[in-house]
């Protein structure tokens, strides 16, 4: 008898521990169901404004319905991954502009360069930072990103020191950072640094630095690494004296310690007076209710070393026809001076539609404009998490101070290359 | 003298688990200013209740729950159920070929997890079951063999002549589990019940691969995805972190002789 | 002495034919019995063990079909830097936690077994982060290591000693990670050698006392041979465990700062689910796999030298 039920209820929940599993996929009367996700945290002013696009768009096509599929960033394309190798991505996702091309590498998006030309490019930032070695385009700009030079002006107010201007080079950086860098509590530690140097996100960090200085990280496609070289280590010395001796930047060890998602805090909390900032980290300093400017990153020997992310709309390669349309209906939905005024806002990323982008953005934060204009890609492959890493650990090292500089340029390099080499060895050319 | 030792050295050891758990507690109950306050406070000022009714609010914490719940509940009628039967005809059946399977019993017992993540990601992915809950409950339907062991070795421990003694002469083999032994193995199967739903409670790397779905996540994924969901404030993700504690806290209090003397059986006994 | 390898005496027993007829289709019913477990070793042993090992010779991304390249993977993992760091990281965590987790285990153990009042709540105690899961555990070890909020640098600076970094120290990473797995499961191991303890028979003790036997005679030559079975299974369950560690890195660094606590399992993970390289991740699996086999058939060749069966 009790076997009896405890087999019932085994089958009955496994039923709906099944059931619970599909769904979704049927449609009927010619209507197409399109999966979309996107990365936001639940509840977030970017999850709001998307759900409400959605709404609109889907009003506005009727034959189009849209499952949403959100998670926060870190989550979304942990799972994003299992997904595609499960077979059961979404048929259009925004994807982070520096994994659009390992996504296509893998056979996971469809090639929009036929669609692409059918918009007018001048009306558009960053259509060609995704454009692949082979002149093909996987992905559509959803936002741009771009690191500009933030600095707080009570603080520079509070010490008497000149806010920064478009002609400042590494040396006024420094020698303003010096200043700004104070000890109220007389703890031999300072409360309040100039600058952050170091940060595990390297678009605000070394990557920057070391272009501006005269290395590289990249050439030839992005498959060669050049990194190892003489202006990469005068980069990373420089570095090293803004958080060693010259002592106006925080160390590696502290900024390590605070957690990934804390470190942008830094100039919000006031804890920096300056910090490289791409535009989504006006946002924590806007709430925060700190007064800030921007200023073009400054001139370093070889120029600013601007770089730009172009977040993207991608789209399954195995959608059906009806479905890939639908996407592209709403990637120009989404590319539109409606939504793309809403979606700036949010001051979460710069429009991509240029004409929206000059009105949203005043005066004073055009120095993202700028940098954006100047910048080149971040180094995009079909290996860029991959070859980053294994760089950004050696680039750990050297700043953190665990091995020399010059050896951990040398085997960041010859690790990195080696990712790439086994890659695109295995690729018909 | 000698217990004097002893009492000092466990309860300093006592200590030192419980002491990070009270911390940890009291971090949950903080504001975000105290949080990151250095050096920090022990009693948070003002007490944060909120910060539980703020994971509730703003995550599907129930929807976690449930889902754990019903994988751990499936995991364990399925084990204890598949390994009682498995260790019933290993110890007290004609079973052909019993030695090997003992031996690969134990074989599989050392096979690592890892050498099977991806092919099995593969098999559920073909029976498409990936982003349901079946690849954290299926596998338990299929006995393990920590359980088969132990079922096996406590059937061994039953005398012979309860059998007979029961009068069950004529009873077909099922009847002679199910009413005979099955209930003289109580305890074991307690705690391989247990055992079973520990296991399945802490799982992080499987459900991690097979679930992609928010309202599918147990509730160490769910927890864990909360890190980028209240960036900053892990005041809060510290406060999921405790709640998701709670039910496996029950469990254990409720169940905990049979964790205790089922480490010991299953360690020793035989 | 243990479950892990049974008796064979009972087993001989059960082998006698017994003495009614036996039920003529009993073979059918414990066929039927057994049948959960024989579709396990098909799908979850045997299907596995192939395919891995298959897929260890083909480079595969889990979207295209996969490419047969032979012993390229196991070439490129000799010649990786970071998969033998990991091992590196992998070996070190083992021998800081394994000797460190087992040797405490019996000390609570020994100190637990003097009849202590309140025992019960003492055990209960040290369960508790048994039960928990890692991602819990991370959360009460950043309570502990964080390095400008935790309790170990307050403790430090009490004491008048420099703060550490813990966690972000690439030196201090994998000791602190060992101390914290070492804190999570000694509860475990404590209660089998409270087991293993409580097996061996008061009369020897008598027996040892009344022959005016030291204290330290009495540990050395009963207790530690009356639980050498116990110790045995300790290790052989951990290194098992810690060769396969994947939770507590990927829940608490990450394999960070800059690697220094990636171990090979992370490794692997990395490499197929994110990078998706299933015939690496594959190969690295089967590595592994051999490492695993080999070391438990040296501990059991190792055991007949120390491992005392009552």
């Amino acid at each position: 008898m009790r076997v009896r039920m405890l087999a019932a209820a085994a089958v009955a929940v496994l039923t709906v521990a099944g059931t619970a599993a599909c769904g979704g996929s049927a449609d009927d009367s010619g209507a197409v169901t399109l999966r979309l996700g996107f990365y936001a945290a639940a509840g977030d002013p970017a999850d709001t404004t998307m759900r409400e696009l959605v709404k609109e768009f889907t009003a506005a096509n009727p034959s189009i319905k849209v499952q949403l599929e959100v998670a926060p960033y870190v989550k979304f394309f942990e799972k994003l991954r299992t997904q595609i190798a499960g077979g059961q991505a979404p048929q259009v996702w925004l994807s982070d502009g520096v994994l659009v091309q390992e996504f296509a590498a893998r056979g996971a998006l469809a090639d929009l360069s036929d669609r692409v030309k059918t918009v007018n490019a001048a009306d558009y930032s960053g259509i060609e930072l995704n454009r692949d070695a082979k002149g093909r385009v996987y992905g559509f700009p959803q936002g741009a990103q771009t690191p500009v030079l933030f600095y707080n002006k009570k603080l520079f107010a509070d010490a008497k020191v000149a806010e920064p201007t478009a002609d400042w080079t590494y040396d006024d950086l420094a020698a303003a950072a010096k200043k700004l860098t104070t000890d109220t509590n007389g703890d031999g530690k300072p409360d309040t640094y100039g600058f952050r140097a170091y940060s595990p996100g390297f678009t605000e960090s070394w990557w920057p630095i070391i272009k501006a200085f005269g290395g590289d990280i990249v050439t030839d496609d992005n498959r060669k690494v050049v990194v190892d070289s003489s202006q990469s280590k005068a980069a990373l010395d420089w570095m090293l004296g803004a958080m060693g001796k010259d002592g106006f930047a925080p160390d590696y060890a502290f900024t390590e310690g605070l957690g990934k998602g804390v470190v942008h805090t830094l100039f919000a909390t006031g804890r920096v007076a300056m910090s490289y900032g791409i535009y989504a980290r006006t946002l924590p300093a806007t709430s925060a209710g700190v007064d800030f400017g921007v200023a073009p990153l400054p001139k370093g020997p070889a120029g600013r070393g601007n770089v730009a992310i172009v977040n993207s709309w991608v789209v399954n390669k195995s959608a059906s026809a009806a479905q890939a349309d639908a996407a592209w209906k709403w990637i120009t939905f989404f590319s539109g001076e409606g939504p793309q005024r809403k979606w700036a806002e949010l001051g979460e990323a710069i429009p991509i539609n240029k004409k929206v982008a000059a009105a949203a953005l005043s005066a004073d934060r055009h120095a993202f404009l700028d940098s954006l204009d100047a910048a080149t890609d971040l180094g995009v492959n079909a290996v860029w998490s991959e070859y980053t890493e294994a760089l950004a650990k050696r680039m750990g090292e050297a700043l953190s101070g665990a091995s020399p500089v010059d050896t951990a340029l040398a085997t960041g390099q010859k690790e990195a290359q080696e990712v790439i080499d086994r890659f695109y060895a295995g690729q018909p050319q | 003298m000698r217990k004097t030792i002893s009492y000092v050295l466990v309860t300093a050891g006592a200590l030192v688990m419980l002491v990070p758990f009270v911390a940890a507690l009291s971090n949950s109950l903080k504001s975000f200013a105290q949080y990151i306050q250095v050096p920090p406070t022990w009693i948070p000022d003002p007490i944060q209740w909120d910060n539980y009714a703020e994971v509730w609010r703003r995550t599907p914490f129930g929807l976690y729950l449930a889902n754990s719940l019903v994988i751990a509940i499936l995991a364990v009628i399925g084990n204890v159920l598949t390994s009682a039967m498995v260790g019933h005809a290993l110890a007290r059946m004609r079973l052909p070929g019993r030695q090997a399977l003992l031996t690969m019993a134990l074989g599989t017992m050392m096979l690592p997890t890892v050498i099977t993540i991806v092919p099995n990601f593969l098999l559920f992915r073909s029976l498409g079951w990936l982003d349901t809950l079946l690849p954290l409950i299926a596998p338990y339907w299929l006995a393990t063999p920590i359980g088969i062991f132990l079922m096996r070795q406590t059937f061994l421990g039953i005398p012979k002549d309860f059998e007979e003694a029961a009068g069950l002469d004529g009873a077909n083999p099922w009847q002679v589990f199910w009413r005979i032994h099955l209930p003289l193995a109580k305890p074991a199967l307690a705690t391989l019940a247990v055992f079973t739903f520990t296991t399945s409670w802490k799982a992080v790397l499987e459900p991690t691969i097979y679930l992609t779905s928010p309202e599918n996540y147990t509730l160490p994924v769910g927890v864990l995805s909360l890190k980028g969901q209240f960036v900053g404030n892990d005041q809060l993700v510290t406060a999921a972190a405790m709640m998701s504690l709670l039910p496996m806290l029950v469990v254990f209090i409720l169940a905990q002789r049979y964790f205790v003397r089922g480490t010991m059986s299953a360690g020793l006994k035989g | 002495m243990t479950v892990l390898t049974g008796r064979a005496g009972k087993v001989a027993a059960e082998r006698r034919p017994p003495a009614r007829k036996r039920h003529a289709g009993e073979r059918v019913w414990a066929v039927a019995f057994a049948s959960p477990y024989l579709l396990h070793l098909v799908a979850l042993a045997a299907w596995p063990l192939l395919a891995s090992l298959f897929f260890s010779m083909t480079d595969y991304d889990l979207v295209s079909s996969p490419k047969f390249v032979g012993f390229d993977n196991f070439a490129r993992m000799f010649n990786d830097g970071l998969f033998w760091r990991t091992l590196g990281n992998t070996a070190y965590f083992a021998v800081l936690f394994v000797p460190t987790q087992t040797v405490l285990a019996l000390a609570l153990a020994i100190a637990l077994n003097q009849r202590l009042r309140g025992m019960a709540l003492f055990r209960a105690a040290y369960f508790v982060p048994v039960v928990s899961s890692w991602v819990v555990v991370a959360y009460v070890a950043d309570a502990v290591f964080n390095p400008q909020t935790g309790i170990a640098n307050q403790v430090l600076d009490f004491f008048g000693l420099p703060a550490e970094n813990w966690l972000q120290d690439p030196a201090l990473v994998i000791p602190t990670l060992a101390a914290v797995a070492v804190w999570k499961g000694v509860g475990y191991m404590m209660v089998l050698f409270l087991a293993g303890l409580q097996a061996i028979p008061e009369e020897r003790y008598e027996a040892a006392k009344i022959d005016g036997a030291s204290a330290w005679n009495r540990f050395r030559y009963i207790t530690l041979p009356g639980v050498s079975g116990t110790t045995f299974l300790v290790l052989v369950l951990t290194s098992i465990e810690t060769l396969q560690s994947f939770e507590q890195v990927f829940v608490m660094t990450d394999g960070g700062p800059h690697g220094a606590s990636e171990l090979t399992v992370l490794h692997l993970y990395r490499q197929g689910f994110q990078f998706f390289q299933m015939g690496y991740a594959s190969a690295i699996a089967w590595v592994l796999f051999v490492l695993v086999l080999a070391l438990t058939m040296v501990q059991f060749r190792l055991q007949r030298r120390w491992v005392h069966y009552a």
